[in-house]
């Protein structure tokens, strides 16, 4: 039962952040791909404006790790 | 850099600017008042583009266009390389250009001569696409006549009616059918529509309907984005195979032509190709010349051309302008050196790596340049997250087989010596992993020599963010460094804050872990304390977010454990599948197209986030991206023959 508990918040940790990164990232990167279009000297601010959002997957999957782990 | 003003007698300022345009040292920016001169005595900008100067702009223009239509890099017509400006440094045939500088009125007659040249061969250019489209006309109409005859051979075209073929792919059927009802109440019926065998992705009719209305039916058609091809009327339909015949005829008939124009164009190209593209230089040179002066200050005797140079470049700038040319080495202001050109300086080793540093903005004039650092982390990176030396000996072999042709593709010119390092890491890495072609390796009793990164998921983890701590700490002490030479205390002050900070954390952390003795609690929180209190003193009310997202920068480097293990693990179920098969042959065809995918997406991945670790994590912390590349005022003849230094040559016409 405790290891069920465990794995569902790690997949609950992971799977809620990813689902936010990829919202962001969707509305961040259609934007981005218009700003490209119309000035292309601005892909490298489009690309770490995309990457931004990776950072709540990154703190999910470390949180999910240490659920897993902490074992 | 240096910051110059070349001070020349206005008398002199044409000669001048030709001098500096040869030596191709300086680069130019628009001459400024010192603060605080009230004098009068010069004036910004006062100059404009001579008449002259301006009479080389369309020359230029057409002289480009003749260039790319006669070279390799346009339509591609007529032999590869004689268009080429740089081939003409070879010797190759076509009218002798001379190796100085040739006189304006002998440029101005070259220009002249090569006029002809621009209208023979636009004539020949078109008459080629009207022909090219006559002859895709007259193949489709051939291709349809040839299933109609196949399929109802014969073609009924009563007197006094037309016929016109219309293909309609599948995605448009709909609007076919508006046009198909259209057509029967244009005509008052009086139409028939032919269905013609044809392919899955497109359906093909023949509109068979009275002469008169042939205006109004091509623009039904088009008005539903359709074309239609008007097709031979012969005697009711009798001569439908003799009409294919002659179709084919002439085809090759229109073939032929446009073997001939390129003929025509390939032999222009052969006589004139290299003379357009180098009196197309020569004039691009007399424009660029022309626009310079408008930049310069002025006074009734004098021109001020300001630059920036490198400072080894002095010297030789100096000898190039000869004596009655002044080059004043003057002090930038704040602002000026805000702007101030940008140009790397690299041992080759690292040059490779200059592309992926400047990718999100070249950083401001007088910082440190990220490129070595970039040069020794970024395959590190890679190799860490795929670490599988077969993969990494794939790779390899695949950057040798493209060794060739990598020095005609300048993209992969540019990503080759990256990824050649990158290939290498990951072989170290699969060899301290002791992974090749996923766990292939282990069966051969391939052990690892540092640590098994399936095993050790949370060492892994641990080294991925000490990686992140190590970086992120580095770049805020560069950060600080930054902020000293470019004398922002503020910047300092801000990210020595941040450096202490982020290490009490780390320092905090390992003790609440029992991973460092608990009496460094105290000290370790006194020093985040004071550390925060001087990051609040400099960032404001932004320093406890600053603080965050320090910490989250740090996590993000967790990611380099996530690919690294994805990696390992997409190499083992690689392996399993194969292995399930029961038999060798199955097994490879299995696995082999796994792997593959698996070192695409692998090395795609790995660079893709090695690279956002830089600039998002690292680069933020002390590179000021936006700034301007180092482009010097430079003779494009000059350049292409390598020929800096034709100052004074005066070559005939």
């Amino acid at each position: 039962m405790e290891d069920g508990l465990r794995f569902l918040a790690a997949s609950i940790a992971i799977g809620v952040s990813a689902l936010a990164t990829g919202l962001a990232q969707s509305r961040i990167g259609a934007a981005g791909a218009g700003t490209i279009a119309e000035k292309p000297e601005s892909i490298g601010s489009v690309f770490i404006l995309i990457a931004i959002p990776e950072t709540m997957v990154i703190l999910g999957f470390v949180i999910a790790a240490l659920i897993l782990l902490a074992h | 850099m240096l910051l110059v003003d070349v001070v020349v007698p206005r008398a002199r300022s044409d000669e001048a600017v030709r001098r500096l345009h040869a030596a191709g040292v300086v680069h130019l920016v628009p001459f400024r008042l010192p603060a605080g001169d009230r004098s009068g005595v010069f004036a910004p900008g006062a100059a404009s583009v001579t008449a002259e100067g301006e009479g080389w702009r369309g020359p230029c223009e057409w002289l480009e266009a003749l260039a790319a239509t006669l070279g390799p890099s346009g339509s591609g017509r007529g032999p590869a390389a004689a268009g080429s400006p740089r081939s003409a440094a070879g010797g190759a045939r076509g009218p002798a250009f001379p190796v100085g500088r040739i006189d304006d009125e002998g440029l101005r007659r070259r220009v002249g001569r090569l006029a002809a040249v621009r209208d023979r061969a636009e004539a020949l250019v078109r008459q080629r696409d009207e022909t090219a489209a006559e002859l895709e006309r007259v193949g489709r109409v051939t291709d349809l006549l040839e299933r109609v005859l196949a399929a109802h051979g014969r073609l009924p075209i009563p007197p006094g009616y037309a016929a016109v073929g219309v293909v309609v792919p599948r995605r448009v059927t709909e609007a076919f059918g508006r046009a198909d009802v259209e057509l029967r109440g244009l005509t008052l019926g009086r139409c028939a529509v032919i269905e013609v065998p044809d392919g899955a992705h497109q359906h093909t009719v023949v509109l068979v309907f009275p002469g008169r209305f042939s205006g109004e039916v091509q623009a039904m058609l088009a008005a539903h984005g359709l074309r239609g091809d008007a097709l031979p009327s012969g005697p009711g339909g009798s001569g439908l195979a003799a009409d294919v015949r002659r179709l084919r005829g002439e085809r090759a008939r229109l073939g032929a032509r446009i073997a001939w124009i390129d003929a025509r164009l390939a032999a222009l190209c052969e006589r004139y190709g290299q003379s357009a593209a180098l009196v197309g230089l020569a004039v691009r040179d007399r424009l660029d010349e022309a626009s310079a002066l408008p930049a310069a200050g002025t006074s009734e005797h004098l021109v001020v051309l300001s630059g920036w140079i490198p400072a080894a470049q002095l010297g030789s700038l100096r000898t190039a302008l000869g004596p009655g040319t002044a080059v004043i080495e003057r002090h930038p202001s704040p602002e000026e050196l805000e702007r101030a050109p940008v140009a790397f300086e690299n041992p080759p080793p690292v040059r490779p790596f200059e592309p992926l540093a400047s990718f999100v903005g070249l950083p401001r004039y007088g910082t440190l340049d990220p490129s070595p650092i970039l040069a020794v982390t970024f395959p590190l990176f890679v190799g860490l997250m795929v670490g599988d030396a077969g993969y990494g000996f794939v790779l390899l072999v695949l950057l040798l087989a493209l060794r060739g042709r990598a020095r005609s593709i300048p993209l992969l010119a540019a990503a080759w010596p990256v990824a050649a390092v990158a290939a290498v890491s990951t072989i170290v890495f699969g060899v301290l992993y002791g992974e090749w072609f996923g766990d292939a390796g282990r069966w051969l009793g391939v052990a690892p020599l540092w640590l098994d990164r399936v095993e050790a998921v949370e060492s892994l983890l641990l080294l991925a963010v000490a990686i992140g701590v190590a970086q992120v700490s580095l770049g805020l002490a560069l950060g600080a460094v930054n902020g000293a030479r470019i004398g922002d205390r503020r910047e300092v002050g801000a990210r020595l804050s941040e450096l202490v900070c982020l290490v009490a954390v780390v320092v905090l952390t390992l003790a609440g872990a029992d991973l460092l003795p608990a009496p460094v609690l105290l000290p370790g929180g006194a020093v985040l304390a004071v550390a925060f209190v001087a990051l609040l003193r400099a960032r404001r009310v932004i320093a406890p977010i600053e603080l965050l997202g320090i910490v989250g920068n740090v996590l993000s480097y967790a990611r380099l454990m996530a690919i690294s293990l994805a990696a390992a693990m997409l190499g083992i179920v690689a392996n399993t599948l194969g292995g399930l098969a029961g038999n060798l042959v199955v097994g490879l065809l299995i696995a082999v197209p796994l792997h593959a995918l698996n070192v695409a997406l692998g090395f795609f991945d790995a660079t893709v986030q090695g690279l956002r670790l830089h600039y998002v994590e690292f680069f933020t912390k002390f590179v000021e991206p936006g700034h301007v590349r180092y482009a010097p005022f430079r003779s494009a003849l000059g350049a292409d023959r390598g020929l800096g230094r034709n100052v004074g040559l005066e070559g005939g016409p």
